[in-house]
Order: structure tokens, then sequence, then C-alpha cells
């Protein structure tokens, strides 16, 4: 009875740590109809699609990452929004935070790559990098952005910076 | 009552136009001057017949046998007619004219098509006055495939079709050329037997100026031993040197212009070269900008990827080269039909897909703006109009069914499962797939009147799409030119654009249109063969090949074995790279005309775009430079041009046929000497020869 | 709420034969420039019969000129308080600033300072020789802060990006993601036909290519402040077999057009460099003296040299294009007064030029940058914003007057779209209709053809100059 107890226990838990997880579905991010957590609840109440699970939810600032990984995942992303919203280069986009905000869901077309809570994310600053200093959004061009972070040293412009492009 | 007659044997002006082959282009086949070998088509009169020799080449009549002559019996009175009799030869057709006082000049009297068997022809005429008349002999192409009704008798080919009988698909042209240069020579129709006709290495050499990157001694040895239909053959044989396999060859750091300089090692040295030439050809139409900065910018993979669908489908159907471009995330990237969404609602919506793409692939990548004839010309409607190939609303319909195109793989190769998943970078090395989450639904009005009623998946859509672009009449007269644009004339004629179109179309196998059939009718075709021509024959060479032509031709060889660039200072020097077009439109406009003659005369030089004040100052110092290898990766191995500074006119001649296939004129060719003798070292001397060759109009200009 | 502009690419590609539905084609333009010269229909302003000769000097600032630090309020009881609250830690003390000229008019009563490096900049605003336009920048149409927040404004694209800004500087085409030609060049088409024979261009630039200047019929001449270009050791001794031979060949004759073509625009091309390098040559030296350690000055030397010789080279009326990098100070604003010293001295000396000439009503030049930069540093520097400060300097400038609208400087207001990044109060089409009508383009050309965003701020055809700024008459 103890046996069949703790593995009662076990699926019970495997159900529930599998709902946690995204799972993908073919029909891609679409609404959901499981909200895996409350804020993604509370961004669909707003009108906001989440698009599922990218590089950024997957690795940004995560354990077994790096300054580098993290912003080629931003990057990655960036590059993803800019294809689905082809006018990117028309908006008010002078860097972080109205990027990171307009990849929150504040874009005429309500898609949301990034959560609205993340740890690696204040409000007025924008996305931090896993150090806890604001990454810099270099814009170079309409749109090609430079993805700088201050490196261990924790200041910008300095040689042991990380920058991707 | 008097009836005078006169016999000229008239060249048609100019006979390229007509169809001949004719290398040394004086208007005389060269099957006949390979039936009287020895004999030279010129004005002396071998057989003392009263007609010279090129006289009886024009006329088809053998220059060694005073029977064989084109003549006119004394004309028969009978009654209130006149008959005029002449031996006729198979083939020919002749006009008898009469000299027309009033209007000082001959009027045509009869004019008579060629006859399969030569046998005596008979005209009879009213009588009334008598006069003076003339027979003139000429050669007509009824099938318009480049051969004279002549020559196709005697070759066995056929003159109302362009197509071989063989169903190869190779137009009758190149059927006959390679039965000239094949093994055992031929035998014609009236029993002759020709001997082997192998290129000369001037001949050789001028081909390669258009089917490589440039002549060497070795390919021109290639060419003259294997003929140039021989070549072209062995040609299609040799594997496929890829982009990627020259970038992993030349094994530099890994940096952006690493896939630039991959380009430069398969130009340099790659055996495949006609095949490298018709990628790079193919690039420039299906463009794609590679510049840094962007995600497919910096990544020579991708670069590769993408140029090695035009390496690896150079020789194959252009629909399958079109797919693989369509299907490409380099392109999705450039011209934004990647993760292109459909509307936002059917009903009313206001976002709309994006029609860049839908655009672009109907105006340069298929059909262009204007409905064409076969031969270029433009099509007319009722009112003398040009008519449009679509408007506004069909690339609005294109446009629905590039939508819900996206990656089909994320996380850098693993299955995607929606349309929406993001790309790491090597996720571009993947095709798109279309994805109907996102794809429009909804009939389609599309290109060529085509409807799709939208019970169709989205992947069904894209192919249908290309089906009708690639059905479209004016898909071959297209491509045909912008093709014979990149590797022989800029302003082909309307016979030789047509001969062109004609081997789109007259595939027999029922597949679309095999790229390698039309590189072969593009090069061999009479207009290409001849020598001379009009004055707006040829093209202005591509900067870039001509550089790569000097690489080549001089075996500029890098002492790491590796084959690099100064792809930015180049790019400046000469206003393209490749791989680099400052837009979807290319470095040059198909159609750019510089100001005077060209203008007024309508004809083009898109090259010549590329030749502002700058770029003629800078592109002349950068072969200066290169000359003395400041600057350029690498030396040049000038063995045997040392050997030959005892004999500086046999330099100049090698310099100019490795760099002009030895078309120099004989005042350049002094100039160059004197400058060249003026040098004082070896070194100096060679170096010389070299630079003024590749300054000589004769070398910037393909003729 | 959602963003009005047409989706998509459309504006990557030139219009060749099909009209596009809603933005400018800038081959349109150009085909309409070729139009009216063919058909000699240009305004009688394009075509003045006076002896007058007339140049613009374009001094471009790339990368975004901080332009807060050099034109700033210093008075203590508003302006210079603001500033210091604003900028944090890249403020400049007060005294690193000179008061010039009037206070602002009421209600605004802030009084103004140029940063102390710019004596000679100060010494030709107090002249009268000098002005500066406030807070002007690349906009589609005017904007406000609720237009932005609301995302319903038509803004210029890719803003805040650097080679967005600076296309859209040097075009006036801020819809356009890829135009095809500069103000300059559309400008100069208009104005070519005063010029006489000469292969030399009537536009000159120290910078290489530039948008401003490219892609209109009257073609540039390249060059660096210390060679012209010309072919490789062309006039050098150990040449001169080669050059014969080159020569020849040139001059012979071709039966194939393509290879005539070629020679002749080669030899054209050798001839304008000949030219060109002649009438320097015979021209007698300025005198004035250039600092040759600048690199503005060396380039604004070239340009007072080759005005120098503009009659040698038969030419009314001229362009000039020369670049000064490095002014995109996200690390720190240490180097920024110094570079601004820099600026200065060498505008200083190019005016004494100008005077030593006689040339200086004649002659006008004007500055252009990227965009300005955030008021609030990021920790050591500023970063991209958006309106900014310019200067003109010529003896036809009304000087010693701002024009446009010094933003107030407290963070937060209505034209604070965030750091204090200024929605511009005056678009960069006003500013350059002034240069342009001063050059002599009639206003409806101005309006149709060379700046046809221009008309969403001001009607040039009826209302004359937009701001004023030079003086017509001079």
């Amino acid at each position: 009875m103890r046996i069949f107890g703790v593995v009662a226990l076990l699926l019970i838990f495997g159900f529930i740590f599998r709902s946690r997880i995204a799972w993908p579905t073919s029909g891609g991010g679409g609404v959901i109809t499981e909200p895996e957590t409350a804020t993604q609840s509370a961004e669909e109440s707003k009108g906001v699609r989440f698009l599922g699970e990218n590089p950024f939810t997957l690795e940004y600032g995560k354990s077994n990452g790096d300054i580098r990984r993290d912003l080629e995942a931003l990057r990655d992303v960036v590059t993803n929004c800019q294809s689905l919203i082809k006018n990117f280069d028309a908006f008010h986009l002078p860097g972080n935070p109205e990027i990171v905000r307009f990849l929150q869901g504040a874009n005429p077309e309500n898609l949301a790559w990034i959560p609205e809570e993340h740890s690696l994310i204040k409000r007025d600053i924008g996305l931090l990098d896993r150090n806890g200093n604001p990454v810099f959004f270099h814009r170079l061009s309409g749109l090609q952005i430079e993805y700088r972070s201050a490196g261990a040293d924790g200041k910008h412009w300095t040689d042991d910076d990380v920058i991707v492009r | 009552m008097k009836v005078l007659t006169v016999v000229v044997a008239l060249l048609a002006f100019p006979s390229v136009l007509f169809g001949v082959i004719d290398f040394n282009g004086n208007g005389v086949s060269e099957i006949w001057e390979l039936q009287y070998k020895g004999t030279v088509a010129d004005d002396f009169d071998s057989d003392k017949d009263g007609s010279s020799n090129l006289a009886e080449g024009i006329a088809g009549t053998d220059p060694r046998d005073p029977e064989s002559v084109l003549a006119l019996e004394h004309p028969v009175l009978d009654g209130p007619e006149v008959r005029f009799s002449w031996a006729a030869e198979a083939g020919k057709s002749y006009r008898l004219e009469r000299w027309d006082p009033a209007a000082n000049g001959w009027s045509e009297a009869a004019s008579i098509l060629p006859l399969s068997i030569s046998a005596i022809q008979t005209v009879t005429l009213d009588r009334l006055d008598g006069g003076v008349f003339r027979l003139v002999s000429a050669d007509v192409d009824m099938d318009g495939d480049g051969l004279s009704a002549w020559e196709e008798i005697l070759i066995g080919t056929s003159d109302e079709s362009a197509a071989g009988v063989d169903g190869s698909g190779e137009g009758d042209f190149v059927t006959a050329l390679r039965a000239l240069e094949s093994e055992e020579g031929v035998v014609l129709s009236n029993g002759t037997q020709l001997d082997r006709r192998l290129p000369s290495e001037k001949e050789a050499a001028r081909f390669l100026l258009k089917a490589s990157f440039g002549p060497t001694d070795e390919s021109i040895e290639e060419v003259v031993s294997m003929g140039l239909t021989g070549w072209i053959d062995n040609q299609a044989t040799i594997p496929t040197t890829r982009l990627q396999t020259s970038i992993a060859r030349n094994a530099l750091p890994i940096n952006s212009s690493r896939g630039r300089d991959g380009w430069w090692r398969s130009a340099n040295v790659a055996p495949d070269q006609l095949r490298q030439r018709m990628a790079y050809a193919l690039s420039q139409i299906l463009g794609v900008n590679f510049k840094g900065g962007s995600v497919i910018g910096d990544n020579y993979l991708i670069q590769a990827r993408y140029y090695d669908i035009f390496t690896t489908g150079a020789f194959g159907s252009y629909r399958d080269a079109l797919e693989k471009v369509t299907y490409n995330p380099a392109m999705g990237f450039y011209l934004s039909h990647l993760n292109n969404r459909k509307s936002d609602d059917p009903v009313s919506p206001t976002r709309f897909p994006d029609e860049n793409f839908a655009r672009e692939i109907m105006q340069l990548f298929t059909i262009g703006l204007w409905e064409l004839n076969l031969d270029g010309s433009r099509k007319l409607d009722q009112e003398g109009n040009f008519i449009p190939t679509y408007g506004n609303q069909t690339i609005t319909e294109m446009a629905k069914v590039f939508t819900g195109m996206s990656h089909s793989t994320t996380n850098n190769g693993r299955a995607a499962t929606s349309f929406y998943d993001v790309a790491r970078g090597n996720d571009y090395l993947y095709d798109m797939k279309v994805w109907d989450e996102e794809h429009e639904t909804g009939p389609k009005s599309i290109v060529n009147g085509v409807q799709l009623d939208g019970s169709q998946t989205g992947e069904e859509e894209v192919q249908a799409a290309l089906d009708a672009l690639l059905e479209h009449p004016s898909l071959p007269p297209f491509l045909s030119r912008l093709l014979i644009q990149r590797f022989t004339s800029s302003n082909p004629s309307a016979a030789y654009l047509a001969r062109v179109s004609r081997v789109w179309l007259d595939d027999s196998t029922g597949e679309s249109a095999d790229l390698g059939e039309v590189i072969k009718a593009i090069l061999l075709d009479p207009e290409v063969l001849s020598a001379g021509g009009h004055q707006y024959h040829g093209k202005v060479r591509e900067p870039i090949i001509r550089y790569a032509s000097l690489a080549r031709a001089f075996n500029l060889v890098s002492g790491s074995g590796k084959y690099s660039t100064n792809q930015p200072l180049l790019n400046d020097d000469f206003g393209q790279f490749p791989m680099l077009s400052p837009s979807v439109f290319n470095f040059y406009l198909p159609d750019f005309a510089p100001e005077g003659e060209f203008r007024m005369a309508g004809m083009v030089s898109p090259e010549l775009q590329l030749a502002s004040l700058s770029q003629l100052l800078r592109s002349d110092s950068q072969f200066a430079a290169s000359v003395e290898e400041s600057g350029v990766s690498g030396s040049f191995d000038l063995t045997k041009e040392l050997t030959l500074v005892d004999e500086p006119s046999a330099l100049v001649e090698r310099v100019d046929l490795l760099m002009t296939g030895g078309r120099l004129k004989a005042d350049t060719k002094l100039m160059i000497l004197n400058a060249v003798q003026s040098e004082v070292t070896d070194l100096e001397k060679v170096r010389t020869a070299i630079y003024l060759v590749s300054q000589s109009m004769e070398c910037i200009v393909l003729n | 709420m959602k963003n009005k502009q047409q989706y998509g690419r459309v504006n990557r590609r030139r219009f060749l034969g099909q009209a596009s539905c809603s933005a400018i084609g800038s081959a349109s333009l150009l085909s309409s420039l070729i139009n009216l010269r063919l058909t000699g229909s240009l305004a009688a302003a394009d075509t003045d019969d006076g002896e007058d000769y007339k140049a613009l000097v374009c001094v471009f600032l790339a990368g975004g000129n901080d332009s807060f630090n050099m034109l700033t309020p210093v008075d203590a009881s508003q302006g210079y308080p603001e500033y210091l609250a604003a900028r944090g830690d890249v403020a400049l003390p007060q005294t690193d600033f000179t008061p010039i000229g009037d206070t602002l008019p009421s209600p605004d009563g802030r009084t103004l300072g140029l940063n102390v490096e710019m004596p000679e900049l100060k010494a030709l605003f107090d002249l009268g020789k000098a002005s500066f336009i406030n807070n002007v920048g690349t906009l589609v149409e005017p904007v406000t802060k609720l237009g932005i927040q609301n995302q319903s404004a038509s803004l210029p694209l890719g803003l805040y990006s650097h080679s967005d800004q600076q296309l859209h500087w040097q075009s006036g085409l801020p819809t356009n993601r890829s135009p095809l030609n500069g103000w300059g060049a559309r400008l100069a088409d208009l104005l070519d036909d005063l010029n006489g024979e000469s292969q030399v261009s009537m536009n000159v630039s120290l910078a290489g290519t530039n948008l401003f200047q490219s892609g209109g019929s009257s073609s540039v001449l390249s060059r660096s402040a210390s060679n012209i270009p010309e072919i490789r050791q062309w006039n050098r001794w150990v040449y001169r077999h080669k050059r014969a031979a080159q020569e020849s060949i040139l001059d012979a004759q071709y039966q194939n057009a393509f290879e005539r073509s070629f020679a002749t625009s080669k030899k054209a091309a050798i001839a304008a460099s000949a030219e060109y390098r002649a009438a320097l040559e015979s021209q007698n030296p300025i005198i004035t003296e250039f600092n040759t350690s600048n690199a503005l000055a060396r380039q604004l030397k070239a340009v007072a040299e080759t005005i120098s010789a503009r009659g040698l080279l038969s030419k009314r009326r001229q362009t000039f294009f020369v670049e000064l990098g490095g002014w995109d100070h996200h690390n720190g604003l240490d180097d920024h007064p110094a570079m601004l010293g820099q600026v200065s001295e060498a505008v200083g000396q190019f005016y004494q030029a100008m005077v030593d000439l006689e040339l200086e009503n004649q002659v006008t030049l004007f500055t252009a940058s990227d965009f300005g930069r955030t008021l609030t540093p990021n920790g050591n520097g500023t970063d991209h914003a958006w309106g900014g400060n310019q200067f003109v300097v010529g003896g036809c400038v009304d000087g010693g007057k701002f024009f446009g609208d010094y933003p107030s400087l407290d963070l937060g207001n209505d034209l604070d779209t965030g750091r204090g990044r200024f929605i511009p109060t005056t678009s960069v089409d006003e500013y350059i209709a002034d240069l342009a009508l001063w050059m002599g383009v009639s206003a409806t050309n101005v309006r149709d053809l060379v700046l046809p965003n221009l008309s969403n701020f001001h009607d040039v055809v009826e209302g004359g100059a937009p701001l004023g700024f030079m003086k017509m008459d001079g």
C-alpha cells in the first residue's frame, strides 16, 4: 500500500511538473488553454498573446548559461520579433527599456516574447544582464542592434564588455 | 529588245543575323570553308569561272570546279514571256532583280525559296520590257535556329524546326557544331567527309573569356583539344565545387568575409568553371545582399548554403533553383517573406501580407514588367501599348500565397512546432516551410491568369504559384536576356534572343527549362562565335570577372594556399562584389544606358553603370597595384612570360592571347610594345605588358 | 492603437515602372528632375543670370553630437539648474560656457552659453556671421508626445539608429528605407546648368561616398584631404611610358561602341582629375592658416582651395561634404569639449579663408548630425536621442541669432520622450529649405523636388523660407 501511495504521489507530482512546462503544441503559442503561470494568464487578460517558449524564456539568466549566450538569445528573439512585425523600424524604440516593453506586448500586434515579470527585468530600466547591470541596446540601423553587457566589471565600454550583434 | 543579265552572289548583311556557322565573320559558312579546305574565300578566282572564291562561298558553289558556279543561262525568249534558268544549290534562296532606271535601283522581279536538292531552277516573267537583270543568292534560316538552310541540308538537321530530331533539347546550331567537332569528323549529305574542326587558340581563349573566369594555358589547351562542344560537355561531368567546399579548403579565420574569400577561391581554381560562372550569374538575378550586420550577413554558412543553390543547380532546372530560393530563409529574410503572416481579419483587415517577395519574384526573378514575345520584343495591345504582366492586384494576391512561410527548425536544428518558433543562427540553414496556421486562406487570382480555389494547403499553393510563373510565356525571353547579358552580349539581337528562348520551351523531357541547355545555346550561337559584328556587339566585362581573369591568367598563388581578397577595397574600386549587391536590383540595371550614343541608339550597357569617375580611376589603379603584387594576396607566376622578354612582341602576343583572346588591334599592340621596351628590368617589362593589356579596351570589352 | 503605416518593406526597393501606393519614391523625384532639365523648364530662380557664385558646405558630425553640451542654458535662475538636474554626471560647470547672444524671448527668459572650447564660433556669432538652429531633427510630420505614446504618430524609419538617421539627414526622405539620392544631389541637378563646361563635378566630397551628394546626374568628385583621385602614379616619371601607352589607347578610334564609350568615359575621368589638379595648382595658394593636425581643418582647407579655383573650374554653384566622426559618446563625454574645439577651430579658419578670398557672403557652412543625445547619462556617457542643435556660418547668415526653439531641459516635459530625448520642434526639412532657397532653387522646386516632405511643416511657396536664417539679399 505504501508503495502504491508513493507511486501515486510520484505520478501526481509528475503531472504537476509536466503542466508547468509549456510543451508547445502544434498550434503554436495560440490562446493558451492551460495557463502555466499566473503572470501569463494576466497577460492573456490584457489581450497580449504570448508566443510560447523561446530562447529568451528558456535560457536568459539561467544557471547553465553565460552572458554571451544570454545576449544571443535576446538577439534571436528580437530578430524574430522584427520578422513578425515587419515595420519594427517605424516605432519609437530608443533602446532599453522601450524595446523590452515592445517585446513584452506593447506593440500593435499584441504579441509577446518576453514575460511581463522577469527577475532580470526592472520597470523603467529594462533588461539586466545576469550580473544585474542594464543591457545596452545600441541601435545601429533600423533593424540592426548591438547588444552590450558591461561584463564582469559592471562598467560599460570597458574591455571586458560582452558584445553581440 | 535587250535583256542583259548580271549575276551577283550578295552577302546578306550582316550574315550573323541570318545564321551561319562563321567563325571568321566573312559571311561564308564554315562548312563551305571546311569542304574546300585550302581555298581561301577571298577575291581570288581559283577555278577561273568568273566568280571569286568569296562569291562562290556565298553562293555555295565549288571554287575549284569551273562548272560549279552561279550563273544565269541565256534567257530564253518565248512569245510574250522570257525564261531565266540557273543551277540552284540546295538550301540557298535566290532573288531575280531587275534594274529600275526610274528608281535608280534594283527591284525584285522574283524570289525563290530554297530547294531541298540542287537542281536547275527556272523563272518565267512577262517579257514586256527588256532590261538588266541580276541574280542574287543568299542564305535563309527559316526556323531561326542559327543554321542556314544550306548548312542544315548538308549536316542533316531540318530547317523547319530549331530543335534536334534526336530530342536532346539542343538547338540545331549546337548539333551542327558538335558534328563538326566530333572526333571522327562528319560526313555531309553530299558524301563529303570533313575532318574534325577544332578551335584555334584564339578562338579558344575568346570562348573562355565568356565561359569561365578567364583563360589559362591549361584551359586553352583543353578547348583546343576537345572543341567547344566537347569542353562544355566535359564541364558538366566535373564534380561540383560548392562554395562551402572552397570556404573549407581556404580554412581562413571565421569572419563574415569567409564566404566571399571562398568565392574568390572558386573563381580562381575551381575546375568546373562554367558552372561557377553560371552560379555567379544566377546569384545576380536571384540576388541577396549578404553585407555584414544582419543575421544572414555575418554568417558565412548561411551565405554558402544560399549560393550553393546556384553551384549545384547551375545546369539543372530553373524551377528547382527558384523553388529552393523561395524556401531559403536567407531570401526570406532579405525580401521579408520569412514570417509573413496572413491578414489579421478576413473581412476588414488592417494588416496585410507583406508584398515584397511577391513583387520581386515576378518583376526580377521570372517575368519582368511587360509581356514579351519570344524574341524579347514587347507585346502590344490593340492600341499599340505595352502590356503589363501583372498589376497591383496580382501582387496582393501573390503576396497571400507567400504567407505562413517560416523556419522549419528551431533551436539550431530541432523540428519547429509552430510558425512563431524563434530561430537560432543555424536554423537559417534549413529550408522554410509553409505553416497553414498563418497561411492566408480563400481563393486567389494569381499571375498568368491562374485561379487558386482555396481548397489547397499552403505548400500546394506555393507550388502552384511557382508553376504559374514558370509557365508564363514571358519567362523564357525575360530570363534569356538577363543570362545573355551576363555572358556574351548586352544587346542580343532579336534572332539570338529568340534562339535562346526556344531552348527553354523545347525541353523534350517535359520538365521545366534546363539551364544546361540554355547556357549552351547562349555560348554557342552564331552571333557569339563570329568575329566582329556590328558596333553594339558584345559587352563591357564585369570588373570583378576581369580581375579574376588576371589572377587566373598569371596563376595568382597565395603562399599559404588560401585565396583571400580584400573585398571592401575591391567593392569600392569596382563598384561590385559577389553576394553584395547594394539592392535586389543587382549591381546595375539590365536597361542601363549611358548618356550619348547608347541612349540615342536605344542600346544598353549595364556594366557601364559601374563607370563613375571614381571607379574608372580606382579600378585602373587597383589593376596597377595588383600587377605589382601590392595589396593582392599571393604572387603571380610569371615564369613563362619572363622567358619571352627578349622577344617583346611574342610577350605581348602571349599576354594578348590570355587576356583578350588575341584581339588587340595592331596599333594598340605597338603602343604597348613601346612601353614594354622602355622598361629596364625583365620583371618590369612583363608587368608593363600585363598591366597595359589589362587596361586596353579589348580587354575591358568582350566581343 | 494600430500603427497606420503600410505594413511591410515596401520601401526597400526603387520604384521602376509601377506606381507605389503611399511612400515617396526617390526615383520618381529624379525622373522629374531629368524631365525638367530636358524641357528647360526650371523656374526662374534656379537659373539666375547674375555673376554670383554660391557654395554650400555640409559639415557632418557622424555619431550624434551631444549638442546640449555645446549650447547650453547658463542663467542661474532657471536654465542652468534645469540643465544640471537633468544631466547629472555629464553636466559641465557653468564656467565651461560663455554666455552668448540675447536672452531667449519671454516667457522663456533663459540665457544660453556656448561651450568655452568654441571661441572661434563665438566670435563669428558675435560678428553676426553665425547662428544656431535649435532642436532640429528628422520628422515625417509634426509629432506630439501623446501621438508617440499611443503609437499614432508617423515617425522617421529607424529612429534612434545611426545609419538610418544619417540617411534621413542627407536625403530628406525619412519614410524611405533605402533612399537613392540625397537632397544635395537633387539640388545640384537643378543648379548645375549655372555651371560652365568642365569635366570636374560641382559636388566634391572629402569624406568618401555620402548620400547627401549621391544619386543625381551631376556626379561627385571624391577625394581625400591630401590626395586628389587619379590613376596610380599617373604623374610620376616612372610611369611615363605606361602613360603614353594609356593615352594612345584612349585616343584610338574604336569600331565597337562599348570600347568607344568606355574609352571616352575613362578619358573624361582622367581629364577631370587633371583639370582639377591643374586648377588647384595654378590657383594662388590660399594664405589662410589651417591647423593641419586638425582632421576637419584639413578637409576644409581642401574645400577652400577648391572654392578658390572655382573660376578655373567654371563653377558658379558647388556643394561640399566634409565629415568628422567619433561623436557617439556612450562611453563618456571627456573628449567632447576638445572635439567641439576642433570643429570651432576648423570652422573659424574656413571662414577666415573665405574672407581672404572675399567670398564670405557666397559660401555657407552648415552642420548636420545623426541626432542629439540623451540629457540623462547612462553612467558614463550619453545615448542616442533625437532633436539637437546645429549651426550655420557664412556672410549671408542672419547671424548672432537663435532659430528654432531651444527646449526646456526639465525632464518629463511635453517634448521629452524619455531621458531628455526631445521631439524636434524644427524639422530637418525646414532647416535645409532655407539653405536650398539661398542657393537659388525656386520655392516650387524646393517643395516638389528637393524636399518633398517639407509640405508637412511649411508652405514654402506661399510662406517663403521656413526659418529665415539666411539673408537673401546677401
